[in-house]
């Protein structure tokens, strides 16, 4: 022991050495960071996807539960790992983790924070039933939390000012991407085309109040707030980075799956819609990877236009086809389809119009 | 002609002369513009809120219908008048207007040429009831070429600007980007809590409380990002004056609330929320900003978490309504995550500068 001090105290020196700025990201990070994330995030899927089969009781004690959990415990013991070994090493409190890390730490502690919050909330304004569970503050918060673990690929990957890169060094970025444009069509669940196919094939019931039919009016938004958190998550992305071929499909389809997964009971019988996300995914890719003939301001719009309007006529085209027709009139679905992509088009007029990132 | 005739060579030759590049730009030419792409929105509006309670029967020949197409006429024939004059004094045919009005004659025409698509429409698929009317093709077609013509004034100033930044100078830039918006808004009417307020109140769920949940929830997200992200667009590419974050709001809803004003009656002290949702975004772009992007994201999240979450304090103060504590308070926070997440479109660099004082 005495040796020890005597003979350890110039490497403790030098262990304990100051280092500025914070620790080198390694790929090995980032793809614990990102599985780590998805753990949580297919926790999440699984459990709503449990609540709307009636594989759940009113217990807390589920094995949904225990995936959606365990992920977000791994996540805490993950960072805090990597906060303390660093600072070993002898970087600040604050820069202990690589670049945008910390955020996705304080989210597993903000999580932590919401639990208590949660139950708290419980105790004063009772259980949410429905889609009150979905939009409770004290669940929203919940929501924030993971949306900022499982964002650390994504935000980590676009503070290094990178434009572009492998596949390999991509897809956590995008995969981190598809999994926040995911929470939100998750947690707008009620008003999304995917989950709630069944609605527009047969009406199940329509509550008449006077000229506008909630009905109707439910299933328009049901295809024009999905369309602009897709459009939205896309362009937000090319405006940042260059997105390789396949990137759009892949974001695309990934979420209609899921989406129609958590619903599947009702929506397996539709499955062939999946082609609409592929065609859409397929043409946007193609519009994003053109020349864009020097208006690269042009090339986005028309992405923003064409894709969603694309991408929701041909989902009614395939239920009008194999699922023996939808209640829309004619009038509805080729409007609510050109509807989507003005509103495509409108989230185009807030982007930047600087040049964006180039391959190379 | 005769007059045309007898001028001499040196004469003819000056009327005839070419002139490069558009007519200037004059006051005069800009306020007609705006009072007569106004003129066809109030039709609009007026004409909406007949169908709305009743007051039309199947006849095209009503007053609203008056109103709204002879201020169309009256837009074709501004523009028609105003092309044969400057083609006239030398202007090429497609430079014969100035900068950006060109689109503003086109949507007229276009207008015309959406007539004829709606008569073919309805001939083959026939006509639409209720929400139909309003996401049609053949109507979406009219409601884009009013676009083009009403949103003339704010185009122009986007393209050249304007010689000052006070009120009176952006007036009519801001009053067309509010008719855009209310363009978009009164077509998703349906889907808009300020021409709806009544359904939180009344609307019973009955048999399916959760499709009454969804519809009711998007009733308050759809509106939220349109207005945020009018207010975004405009902040990104002009100072905005004090005041325009509120006119803006507090008029757009005030159409909306007008278009159903026998159900949204009783609820008038709604209108208070987009009034203070709006003096608090005019505070606070018009603080001198420590970060703009952190300001921007700010204004972004506040507006519409403030006029939602003050919609329905004033509704439970007053008729009080069906939706529970979770839902009102959360949705409050998701219309401000809406407002949130398009700010995260709007880059930092791009945001204009705004006037400093003095």
């Amino acid at each position: 022991m005495a040796v020890d001090v005597r003979s350890g105290s110039a490497s403790k020196a030098a262990g304990t050495a100051r280092r500025e700025g914070y620790p080198e990201l390694t790929p090995a990070f980032t793809w614990v960071a990102l599985v780590l994330g998805i753990w949580a995030f297919f926790g999440s899927v699984v459990d709503i996807n449990a609540h709307n089969h009636g594989f759940v009781d009113d217990t807390f004690f589920t094995p949904f539960h225990l995936l959606l959990y365990s992920g977000v415990a791994a996540n805490g013991l993950f960072y805090v790992i990597a906060q303390f070994r660093n600072v070993g090493r002898g970087h600040s409190l604050m820069k202990a983790l690589p670049k945008e890390y910390l955020l996705s730490f304080a989210g597993v502690l903000l999580f932590g924070i919401g639990g208590v919050f949660d139950l708290a909330w419980h105790e004063i304004f009772g259980f949410e039933e429905g889609v009150d569970a979905l939009v409770s503050p004290s669940h929203l918060l919940l929501v924030v939390s993971g949306m900022m673990f499982i964002s650390g690929p994504l935000r980590s990957f676009l503070s290094l000012g990178k434009s572009g890169g492998s596949w390999s060094e991509l897809i956590p970025p995008l995969v981190s991407a598809t999994a926040i444009l995911t929470i939100g069509t998750l947690f707008t669940l009620y008003t999304n085309v995917w989950t709630q196919l069944s609605r527009y094939v047969t009406p199940e019931i329509a509550i008449d109040v006077d000229s506008v039919r909630p009905l109707h009016a439910y299933t328009v938004a049901g295809v024009l707030i999905p369309a602009v958190l897709l459009v939205g998550t896309i362009v937000f992305l090319r405006q940042r980075m260059v997105l390789p071929f396949g990137a759009v499909t892949f974001v695309f389809v990934a979420n209609a799956l899921i989406m129609l997964y958590i619903r599947w009971q009702w929506n397996q019988a539709y499955v062939v819609v999946l082609l609409a996300p592929i065609i859409a995914g397929l043409l946007g890719d193609w519009l994003l990877s053109r020349p864009d003939g020097g208006s690269h301001v042009t090339a986005l719009r028309q992405f923003a236009f064409l894709v969603p309007t694309v991408y929701m006529i041909l989902l009614f085209v395939i239920l009008q086809v194999t699922a023996g027709g939808i209640w829309w009139t004619t009038h509805m679905w080729p409007g609510v389809s050109l509807m989507a992509g003005a509103f495509g088009l409108g989230i185009a007029a807030l982007l930047t119009t600087r040049p964006y990132p180039q391959e190379g | 002609m005769a007059a045309r005739e007898g001028l001499t060579a040196p004469g003819r030759a000056a009327v005839a002369k070419r002139r490069e590049g558009n007519p200037e730009l004059t006051p005069a030419f800009t306020w007609t513009a705006l009072a007569l792409g106004v003129w066809v929105l109030l039709g609009a509006v007026v004409d909406i809120h007949a169908h709305n309670h009743g007051q039309v029967d199947e006849t095209f020949f009503t007053p609203f219908h008056l109103l709204m197409y002879s201020g169309v006429a009256a837009n074709g024939l501004f523009y028609v008048v105003m092309q044969y004059r400057y083609v006239g004094r030398g202007h090429r045919l497609l430079q014969a207007l100035p900068r950006a009005y060109l689109l503003s004659f086109a949507g007229v025409l276009l207008f015309g040429v959406g007539g004829v698509f709606d008569l073919v429409w309805h001939e083959l698929f026939g006509f639409e009831a209720g929400i139909d009317a309003l996401v049609s093709p053949s109507h979406l077609l009219l409601a884009l070429s009013g676009l083009f013509f009403m949103s003339g004034p704010l185009r122009s100033f986007l393209a050249q600007g304007t010689p000052g930044q006070g009120w009176v100078a952006l007036f009519p830039s801001l009053t067309a980007a509010l008719m855009a918006l209310t363009l978009a808004t009164l077509f998703t009417g349906f889907n808009n809590v300020w021409s709806q307020v009544d359904r939180y109140v009344a609307l019973d769920p009955g048999s399916d409380r959760k499709l009454a949940e969804a519809y009711t929830v998007a009733t308050v997200l759809i509106p939220a990002a349109l207005m945020t992200g009018t207010l975004l667009f405009l902040r990104r590419r002009m100072p905005l004056p004090f005041g325009a974050v509120t006119y803006l709001l507090f008029t757009s809803a005030l159409i909306m609330f007008y278009i159903r004003l026998e159900d949204t009656a009783p609820h008038a002290p709604v209108l208070l929320a987009p009034l203070l949702a709006g003096l608090v975004g005019d505070w606070l772009l018009a603080r001198p900003p420590a970060s703009p992007p952190l300001t921007l994201r700010l204004f972004a999240f506040a507006l519409p978490f403030i006029m939602t979450f003050g919609l329905f304090v004033i509704l439970q103060l007053g008729a009080g309504i069906w939706w529970s504590t979770h839902m009102w308070v959360g949705v409050s926070f998701m219309a401000g995550a809406v407002g949130l997440g398009l700010a995260g479109l709007v880059k930092a660099e791009d945001i204009a500068p705004m006037p400093t004082r003095g």
